[in-house]
């Protein structure tokens, strides 16, 4: 075997992988350096043949093509409306740049970043453990809804600078490894929504849920981004982000377990962190 | 996920019955400008229309790949902002809307199993007593490629045709149909792989059937 038929057989099987259950970062990256070579595959080709068969097994279901629900196109509808509304007001050519900077930007900081989030959390956590002692209380608990659609988050996701970041258990603490879902944040619209299934229910008198935003350009200390509750029974919850200052480019969010109402410095531990990718 | 196994073998049987041999694949030739293109452009309609056209499609590709209604209730939302992102780069020289359409939804609803480290979910009951509505339109059957690939699959030996449609069509990961299927990991592989690179030369071939010119020069 030749060293071009191997790479192109390592190829073939990497792009088959990534269209049937997607790839990690070292295989996408092995990906784009067998691509930058001589090659006659196209990244896309075995996605789009892959969509094609997906659609030819749906199309040969006994079970057919299914009615979407007529209250799930109605969001799509208005979703649409205010999608292109927002286009109408800044050209397309200008979305598509949008969107382009904001790639390029993450990229670039993305290292600095990773690094920064290492030595801040840290940094918060011995101030956090300094501030142990003296905690303070915020008045005015302001909990999140659980009850907030999912209709909003989606159409800020629509924004060309939103970003999604999912969340992933802390090494910190135990029994929140069973914790998904997202935060997706807009700069622009200084908004974002967490989704959060399996994070258990809390009792409101004894502790809320507070979510705290890493925001290196401003702060070593991070944001607090509101507290909220999640009640017994509910299978998935989307809370609005109360965040109380301006934030722009976030490299984590974090949620602890605070007293009713929240505190200005929490002693953690961190629950759950949905780090930003570069 | 055995429920969902037998479902998937009794699907398969009862489409290889039931299957009707295409008598052709030509590719209809309209003037009408594609729903893409139009929504591109900011006609208020296309919207609307678009999502009547394509909306069930991408409502059933994600309810079968995710296996749950409201994780694809979400999915969908995410998925049509997407195309409302990417409708200025469609091309109908390059792809039909189906293909453009299902490769964003693919690539959506991978993203959402990895991202949420999950498996396709169980239908609930509730979810299966309002699964059979039918569709109220749908233009599968006048795309091309997809009758290519039918008659593709259709032909494929039906352990092949299974393993390709746990993995493509309902989510599963290789691991898991290869412990469903009691099957070495890297036999599953290889024939998810095999099976893509199959239907992938089969295109081809009608491509360069259909376009002798560019076929030949590559």
């Amino acid at each position: 075997m030749t060293d071009a038929s191997g790479r192109n057989e390592r190829l073939a099987e990497l792009l088959a992988e990534e269209a049937a259950t997607g790839l990690g970062r070292p295989e996408s990256s092995e990906i784009e350096e067998l691509m930058s070579t001589d090659t006659e595959m196209a990244r896309d080709e075995f996605m789009r043949v892959a969509s094609l068969v997906q659609v030819g097994f749906l199309v040969d279901d006994e079970r057919g093509v299914e009615r979407m629900p007529d209250d799930l196109r109605a969001k799509l509808e208005r979703q649409a409306q205010s999608y292109f509304a927002q286009g109408r007001a800044r050209n397309d050519a200008g979305i598509v740049s949008d969107i382009q900077s904001a790639r390029r930007t993450r990229a670039e900081t993305a290292t600095s970043k990773s690094r920064w989030l290492n030595a801040g959390m840290t940094g918060w956590y011995l101030a956090a453990a300094l501030a142990l002692a003296f905690f303070v209380v915020r008045g005015g608990p302001e909990p999140g809804s659980p009850a907030a659609p999912a209709e909003p988050r989606a159409t800020l996701m629509a924004q060309a600078d939103a970003i999604v970041a999912p969340w992933a258990a802390s090494a910190a603490a135990e029994g929140y490894e069973g914790v998904t879902g997202d935060v997706v944040w807009s700069d622009e619209r200084q908004a974002g929504y967490m989704r959060l299934s399996g994070l258990v229910a809390n009792e409101p008198a004894t502790a809320q849920y507070q979510l705290w935003i890493v925001d290196p350009d401003r702060d070593e200390r991070p944001v607090d981004g509101g507290v909220f509750d999640v009640p017994a029974g509910t299978r998935e919850v989307i809370i609005p982000i109360d965040s109380k200052l301006a934030v722009n480019g976030p490299a984590a969010f974090a949620i602890t377990l605070e007293k009713p109402g929240g505190v200005v410095v929490s002693g953690g531990p961190l629950l759950v962190v949905a780090p930003v990718a570069g | 996920m055995i429920e969902r196994l037998q479902l998937t073998s009794e699907a398969t049987q009862a489409t290889r019955l039931r299957r009707v041999a295409r008598a052709s694949c030509e590719p209809e030739v309209s003037d009408e400008k594609p729903i893409l293109e139009r929504v591109a452009e900011g006609d208020q309609t296309a919207v609307a229309d678009f999502i009547s056209r394509y909306g069930d499609l991408v409502w059933s590709l994600a309810r079968r790949y995710l296996g749950n209604h409201m994780e694809a209730e979400d999915a969908v939302q995410e998925i049509f902002i997407e195309i409302w992102k990417n409708a200025g780069r469609y091309d109908r020289n390059v792809a039909s809307e189906v293909a453009f359409i299902s490769t964003i939804t693919r690539r959506r609803l991978i993203d959402r199993l990895r991202q949420f480290n999950r498996r396709p979910g169980m239908e609930s009951i509730d979810d299966q007593i309002g699964a059979s509505q039918p569709a109220v339109a749908t233009t599968l059957n006048d795309d091309a490629e997809v009758a290519q690939v039918e008659r593709v699959l259709s032909d494929m030996d039906p352990t092949h045709r299974q393993i390709l449609a746990m993995s493509l069509y309902e989510g599963y990961s290789h691991s898991e149909i290869s412990e469903a299927l009691d099957m070495p990991l890297g036999t599953v592989k290889t024939r998810v792989r095999r099976g893509l690179m199959h239907v992938r030369e089969q295109l081809k071939l009608v491509e360069e059937l259909d376009n002798p010119a560019e076929g030949s020069a590559g």
